[in-house]
């Protein structure tokens, strides 16, 4: 069963993230009922021009624990061209977080959406929330035993008939790959229970950061994390000084601004344009919600530049076989970061028309059509 | 969407597993299988599947998942012991999505004996052939015959794995940081301990719980072995007599009649209606059996119902650490004995082992742990009818409970009281010449004076107390009991030429007895010693500190705590028991305990202090050199000693016995029934002003997207939409409100709908008053209603209030851009109040005097209400509903609710029509009123800026009309979110003034409503895009619902609300009321003086009728605590403190250098 849709010039992967519900435990780091948009309702513009707070339109201040909201995500982001959501998934020796709105999607097929799944192997600390010396839980790597543990417990999802694949293969990234102790035997381990559970492979994908050297240790492919890491190495330099001060008397702190436009044209550092990458589009990015004057912001994003950078990803791959052309999207719904193509107050769906205007192919020109 | 509830019961063998799933399968939603994981065989509850034990070893965990996914109830679980898979076991503990039960059994023998004779007969599951079998064997008295064989090492290893296990599990789920719920088969003996197994589960109370119990063995645990001789005498060695004994079981019949049920006759209980005759209560034992005691047990049953008692103390007694616990113990055992359901209430909510199932085996229930902690008023309320009399012992958890077990129990409110306080406080205080402790002394005098005046009948130990208390509170019922109280009287070894040496019995925590050792050894001993130099003081005692250690020498033997045997021998073998005490009050347990034994006693007076008639057997010697003289002349005369003996021993047999005592404890409950009925009759007017309102609180049914909305303000539109866009609009306005605990909600999640009700009903509110909408048979934002009708969830009251405006482009019902039309007809009508009438049927539904109540928000707006009121009415009775309460809110207008047919009206809150002045531009007189605000001119032209205290003041103010009229308060009110401009701002709310509005509002209600009428509203539960909620958000967090709990607490109190205020950051706090008087002179005195050897001081300051009843001083060692403290608006990290104290007064002391 091959996934792709001839309609389509490229298959669009969207990172998602399952947050937008309280836990006992973020209750306990942040205060009694936190999610993220506590944080995005509390954002303030940092100085002249800069576009905080942003609200949610047509999905609302959702909670993922209502099956209603994920069911309108995905008819929304399959309307628009997105095939499927790479969900964030967290798994700390045994333990997993914010698992519900998954479990929840499996348990029930709905919605009937194709997914796959990103390890967000890094410990949790509280750099992103003001304070970066708290770990709040640790990513450990207890061995093979764990491995087969995170295995079975993610079962269910890998026998699913929604899981993307490439190659006949469940995709799989991981956001840390030199983080991994052992990811031979983690892949291995891995590849051989699948096979004795009787379910398919796994493609494996390492998400990369500068200078983007591809791990040798069995992974199929890679693809890049852009914004932050990225930017110096991408010759793109602050526009701090380029901004007037002018909210204050007194010479105000300020997050690291970029400019999204220069961003947008140096997207894809001649490294990664290779065979074994695949391209990572961000349609916006500001975190300067979660992390006020530590964040960091690439200012002047709009839908049309965003759509420019797109359609350049979508070109980097379009001479793959048809399950190979994938560009991930960073992301559909990091409101934090104010990162996401879910609908807001101040573009609408813009962002998704965009998306749907780059992806699909004008009729009578299908390249694709079998 | 899966809800569906995985658990497992993890346990051993003979920890009533089979019981508590027979109960838990009662229950509709609930399938639970037994030992899935048995070596031999699958044990489902469909029956025994050997045929499956091969697909469930393949792959043990896939098949568990099976088993769960596949079964047809929302909840399903299974069992698993020690002896099964430990893969599984280990596996499932730490699967988060299982939730745990743990059953344990703390009478080790009891497993282990069970357990054998369970594996001699081959019968570890007792599936429906067997169990029948068992039970035809009890009706013919037989029961099993198999006996186990009682090998000591054995049991020991058998029990070390048996910990092992139990303190692996506890400690994983603990690590993961897992709830569980950890029942023990003590808990058996209370059905309401057993019930907290459903709400755990997240599963409603089943209305009648189909069990029975099992006689498995005879209830003498050591019949079960050959070699019970054996058993026995290894039970004595360690120390675990009480593990010979078999718990009791009372559990409750479902409905009606409470009566107890022992054990035995669980076993004819099969359904519960058929059987209405379920049990042979011991009420009607034979008579031949019955002792002394039992025969004074008619007198205390009323009617069929076995009576209930609460004996509140400190803790759980501690019975062989202090004399007053034991004591306690006494009476406990002889309560029960005289026939009466004994449950206690430990102030600490602590299960302290062994006493708590130590108890628990003789049959008293032990409201411990942390339900009870956290709902112990809930329930006093829910169970108070059934409470007869209440036992208080000791001030200060009698100043806990007392006002509670007042405002829900019509219990009798026995006080004994130990000793006075006070008096052993001033005592001290004297002695040490310290004025703190004499202060104390005054805190406690009060404390205790209110005890005595809240009570029906006044015990003590103590003759002289007796005359004390009876010369203040000369209308009291006031009765000396004994302290102690014996069986039988021993023989004493009367032969005094074989016995030499003095003893001093008493534990060291009680400061008089470190003074008294300390005392005799340094001033007296010394006198003794010059005419009897070899003299050895032995001194008897637990924990002795430093200073008495030092005391050690040949002539003075510090033993410690020493073994109820070796305590009987040291009193057989000295010549001479010594009670130097010098302070404390009441009877000394030691002076009866040595006469007990047959030891002549050389004491002080405040030794013999209270005991009547002990004049006639010892004389008091208060000074060193009386006292040694005495301890010379009796020493040397073994004639006379062996007569004080003799007389001390028939003093006791007539004064300290448990037949003396039944007596007159019979007498003390029965005077205190009658002054219980006299207090209740003679105070029932003052008794409905006394009763707390019920609170209702107004409920926006939105936060969830729907097409209209969608359309008209744009997709996804919520008011989370308006809230969270709302910014100030001038320094010091507080917005936007960002919501904290419940998040920013979807109502269609079942989930925080649930944590909307625990909050409410946590924090006293009643019940929800849902909005509806309905615009001629078409209904909005229904849906979260309609769920909760659906789902039975959350199980919390509520009524509707008909939001019967049209819907406009704004929100406050003016007609200019009509989205929605209300439009009226009789049809219309009829139609409408059918569809509701399905909802009042609701067993949840809120009811005033048996009809439910039905607001509508604007009459006027009807074109002729009196006759839809009719045409409702009229239906209501057609469809057996019956009649309405129809209350109208005046939202605009004040028409009398009578002449539309109406029962009652409400005022709103905000009252437009008291609103208090207007802030203008030109409005200098209110510059400075809120220093921190400054509103610039234009803003005060555009919006209708005003004063939250003028708002409550002027509606306080509001005359009452002579119609049935409900009051409303607002706790903050803030439109802005709503509006770009025209929005109404009531400046300078606070929890503190809300709390004061809502304290009047209810003092002015229950001094004019009675009865179910007695209600009172808040608006609003969660209308955010007004500003105006109690549901926690970031600034406050909850502590508008803590002013709610405060002012439903204060205001069953009758307070008069005057507002007392601490001047925050000044060098001292002071305390002054409205009028700048100065309040708490003594508090004053106190700070000033402990400020000077602190540098920093909370103080925490509880009113109740401004006696300064608790009054204590905590130093905040730590400066990120104190910060803490300060800066966190709901004062998070004082949470324990608060449940415990009224009002606190947060006050900082500035350091001193």
């Amino acid at each position: 069963m091959t996934p792709e849709n001839p309609e389509l010039k490229a298959r669009l992967i969207a990172f998602y993230l399952p947050q937008f519900h309280p836990i006992p435990e973020n209750d306990e780091w942040w205060g009694p009922g936190f999610t993220e948009w506590t944080n995005v309702v509390r954002a303030t513009p940092l100085f002249a021009g800069h576009q905080q707070p942003n609200f949610p339109a047509d999905l609302g201040f959702y909670d993922l624990r209502v099956a209603e909201s994920r069911i309108a995500q995905a008819e929304l982001a399959g309307r628009y061209g997105i095939e499927g959501f790479c969900y964030w998934h967290y798994w700390f020796g045994g333990k997993r977080l914010l698992e519900r709105p998954f479990d929840e999607v499996l348990k029930s097929g709905e919605p009937d959406f194709p997914f796959c799944l990103a390890w967000a192997n890094h410990t949790w600390s509280g750099i992103w929330h003001g304070c970066p010396d708290r770990i709040l839980i640790e990513q450990t790597y207890p061995g093979v035993e764990d491995f087969t543990a995170h295995f079975y417990a993610m079962l269910e999802a890998f026998r699913d008939r929604r899981y993307m694949k490439i190659d006949g293969r469940n995709i799989f990234c991981v956001y840390r790959p030199f983080d991994l102790r052992e990811p031979r035997l983690f892949m291995d381990t891995w590849r051989k229970l699948a096979e004795r559970e009787g379910v398919p492979g796994f493609y494996f994908v390492a998400i990369t950061d500068y200078p983007w050297t591809t791990p040798g240790d069995g992974y199929d492919a890679c693809t890049t994390n852009p914004p932050v890491a990225m930017l110096t190495y991408q010759g793109i330099k602050s526009m701090n000084d380029q901004i007037v001060r002018t909210l204050t008397d007194e010479k105000p702190l300020l997050p690291q601004i970029y400019s999204y436009e220069a961003f947008v044209q140096n997207a894809f550092p001649t490294k990664t344009r290779r065979a074994e990458f695949y391209p990572c589009v961000v349609p916006n990015w500001d975190n300067t919600p979660r992390s006020g004057v530590n964040g960091l912001v690439l200012h002047g994003a709009t839908p049309e530049l965003y759509a420019e950078h797109l359609r350049e990803a979508v070109g980097l791959v379009a001479d793959r076989a048809p399950d190979q052309r994938v560009v991930f999207i960073k992301s559909w719904n990091e409101w934090a970061e104010t990162n996401y193509l879910e609908p807001d107050l101040r573009w609408g769906k813009s962002y998704l028309e965009k998306t749907s205007c780059v992806i699909k192919v004008e009729e009578g020109k299908g390249s694709n059509v079998r | 969407m899966s809800d569906k509830i995985r658990f497992v019961i993890i346990a051993n063998p003979r920890t009533g597993t089979n019981h508590l799933i027979d109960l838990l399968n009662s229950h509709p939603h609930v399938t639970c299988h037994r030992e899935v994981f048995h070596r031999d065989a699958v044990y489902l509850l469909e029956g025994t599947r050997t045929d499956l034990v091969g697909k469930r070893n393949q792959d043990p965990l896939a098949f568990l998942q099976e088993l769960y996914d596949s079964s047809p109830t929302r909840a399903c679980g299974f069992k698993i012991f020690m002896e099964h898979n430990d893969n599984v076991l280990q596996a499932v503990l730490r699967d988060r999505r299982i939730k745990k039960i743990v059953l344990y059994r703390s009478n080790p023998l009891a497993v282990y004996s069970s357990d054998k004779i369970a594996a001699a007969e081959n019968r570890y599951l007792i599936m429906e052939k067997t169990r029948d079998r068992i039970d035809a064997g009890a009706k013919d008295g037989s029961r099993t015959k198999a006996k186990a064989a009682f090998d000591r090492e054995k049991f020991e290893l058998y029990w070390r794995a048996y910990q092992a296990h139990y303190s692996h599990v506890i400690d994983v789920l603990n690590e993961t940081n897992q709830d569980y719920l950890f029942m023990t088969y003590e808990d058996y003996i209370n059905e309401s301990l057993f019930r907290r197994v459903f709400p755990f589960l997240g599963l409603s109370q089943p209305v009648e719980l189909h069990t029975r119990m099992k006689k498995m063995n005879a209830s003498d645990i050591l019949s079960r072995f050959v070699n019970a001789d054996e058993v026995r005498a290894y039970l004595n060695e360690i120390g675990k007599q009480n593990w010979a004994q078999e718990a009791f079981m009372l559990w409750a019949r479902p409905a009606g009649a409470r009566k107890a049920v022992d054990e035995a006759a669980m076993t004819s209980v099969r359904g519960s209606e058929q059987h209405k005759e379920i049990v042979r209560g011991p009420v009607s034992d034979s008579d031949e059996k019955k002792g002394a005691v039992e025969r004074l047990k008619p007198a205390l049953t009323a009617g069929e119902r076995r009576q209930t008692l609460l004996f509140v103390d400190y803790a759980v007694p501690h019975y062989d650490m202090f004399a007053g616990s034991r004591t306690n113990l006494m009476y406990l055992t002889l309560l029960l004995k005289m026939g009466l359901d004994v449950k206690l209430l430990p102030a600490d909510f602590r299960r302290v082992e062994p006493y708590s199932s130590e108890l628990n085996q003789r049959g008293i229930e032990t409201l411990d742990g942390e339900w009870y902690r956290d709902n112990w008023e809930r329930w006093l309320r829910d169970n108070g009818r059934e409470i007869d009399y209440v036992f208080f012992h000791k001030p200060d958890p009698a100043m806990k409970f007392l006002d509670a077990v007042k405002r829900y129990t019509s219990a009798a409110i026995i006080y004994q009281c130990h000793d006075l306080h006070y008096l052993r406080l001033q005592r001290n205080g004297q002695v040490k010449n310290d004025e703190l402790i004499l202060a104390k002394a005054d805190l406690y005098e009060k404390k205790e004076d209110y005890i005595f005046s809240s009570s029906d009948v006044i015990l003590t130990f103590s003759g002289v107390e007796e005359k004390m208390i009876r010369e203040k509170f000369p209308d009291k019922q006031v009765f000396t009991v004994p302290l102690f109280f014996y069986e039988d009287v021993p023989a004493p070894c009367r032969d005094f030429g074989k016995r030499q040496d003095l003893l001093f019995v008493g534990g060291f925590a009680h400061t008089p007895n470190r003074d008294a050792v300390s005392w005799f050894s340094t001033e007296v001993l010394p006198l003794i010693r010059r005419e009897i130099p070899k003299i050895v003081f032995n001194v008897v005692g637990a924990d002795p500190p430093k200073d008495i250690m030092a005391l050690r020498s040949k002539n003075v033997r510090i033993l410690g705590r020493v073994s109820e045997a070796k305590l009987k021998e040291l009193y057989d073998t000295v010549r001479l028991v010594v009670i130097p005490l010098r302070f404390g009050a009441g009877v000394k347990g030691k002076t009866v305990e040595a006469l007990y034994y047959g030891a002549p006693v050389v004491s002080t007076s405040v030794g013999l202090e209270g005991i009547k008639g002990i004049d006639q057997i010892c004389a008091a010697k208060d000074d060193p050199a009386g006292f040694a003289g005495q301890v010379v002349s009796l020493y040397g005369d073994e004639k006379k000693l062996a007569e004080i003996s003799e007389q001390g021993v028939s003093f006791v047999a007539e004064n300290f016995t448990s037949q003396k005592a039944a007596e007159l404890m019979s007498d003390v409950l029965s005077s205190a029934g009658k002054e219980v009925a006299a207090r209740i009759s003679a105070s029932s007017s003052a008794r409905v002003k006394e009763e707390t309102p019920r609170l209702i609180a107004f409920y926006l049914p939105q936060y969830h997207p729907i097409p209209e909305n969608d359309e008209w303000w744009g997709k996804g539109f919520t008011e989370w939409r308006n809230v969270a866009k709302a910014t100030p609009l001038f320094n010091g306005h507080y917005q936007p409100h960002i919501p904290a605990d419940l998040g920013f909600y979807d109502l269609r999640l079942e989930d925080t709908r649930i944590a909307q009700a625990e909050l409410a009903r946590e924090y006293g509110i009643y019940g929800f008053c849902y909005y509806h909408y309905w615009f001629n048979g078409k209904r909005l934002l229904e849906r979260p209603l309609n769920d909760m009708l659906k789902s039975g969830k959350p199980d919390f009251p509520f009524c509707v209030c008909w939001a019967n405006e049209n819907w406009t482009r704004r929100w406050d019902g003016e007609d200019r851009h009509i989205l929605m039309k209300v439009e009226y007809s009789e049809e219309d009508d009829r139609r409408h109040i059918r569809e509701l009438l399905t909802i009042f049927e609701d067993s949840r539904y809120i009811r005033i005097n048996g009809k439910p109540l039905f607001l509508v928000y604007r009459t006027e707006n009807i074109p002729d209400p009196r006759r839809t009121a009719e045409v409702w009415r009229e239906e209501a009775r057609k469809a057996g509903v019956g009649e309405l309460y129809l209350v109208r809110v005046e939202s605009i207008g004040k028409t009398d609710p009578r002449s539309i047919g109406f029962d009652a009206a409400l005022e709103f809150a905000p009252d437009w029509n008291n609103k208090g002045f207007r802030v203008r531009a030109n409005n200098k007189k209110l510059n400075g009123r809120l220093s921190d605000v400054e509103i610039p001119d234009d803003l005060c032209e555009k919006n209708y800026v005003h004063y939250y205290d003028e708002l409550a003041n002027n509606m306080m103010k509001k005359k009452s009309p002579d119609y049935t009229w409900f009051r409303c308060v607002t706790p903050s009110w803030d439109n802005t979110a709503r509006r770009l401009e025209g929005a109404h701002i009531f400046l300078g709310s606070s929890p503190e003034k809300y709390q004061n509005w809502l304290r009047q509002a209810m003092d002015f209600t229950r001094d004019r409503l009675k009865g179910d009428e007695n209600v009172v509203f808040v608006n609003a539960w969660n209308e955010w895009a007004e500003g105006n909620h109690l549901e926690p958000d970031r600034q406050f967090g909850k502590s508008y619902l803590e002013a709610t709990r405060r002012a439903l607490e204060g205001a069953t109190f009758g307070l008069d609300g005057a507002s007392i205020t601490a001047a925050y950051d000044s060098p001292l706090p002071r305390f002054v009321d409205d009028g700048g008087r100065e309040l708490f002179p003594e508090l004053q005195k106190l700070l000033k003086d402990r400020r000077e050897r602190i540098g920093r001081l909370e103080v925490r300051l509880a009113e109740k009728d401004r006696l300064l009843e608790k009054c204590e001083f905590r130093i905040l060692d730590r400066e990120a605590r104190i910060r803490d403290l300060l800066d966190s608006a709901s004062w998070r990290v004082t949470r324990p403190l608060r449940r415990t104290y009224d009002i606190m007064l947060k006050a900082r002391g500035k350091s001193l250098d």
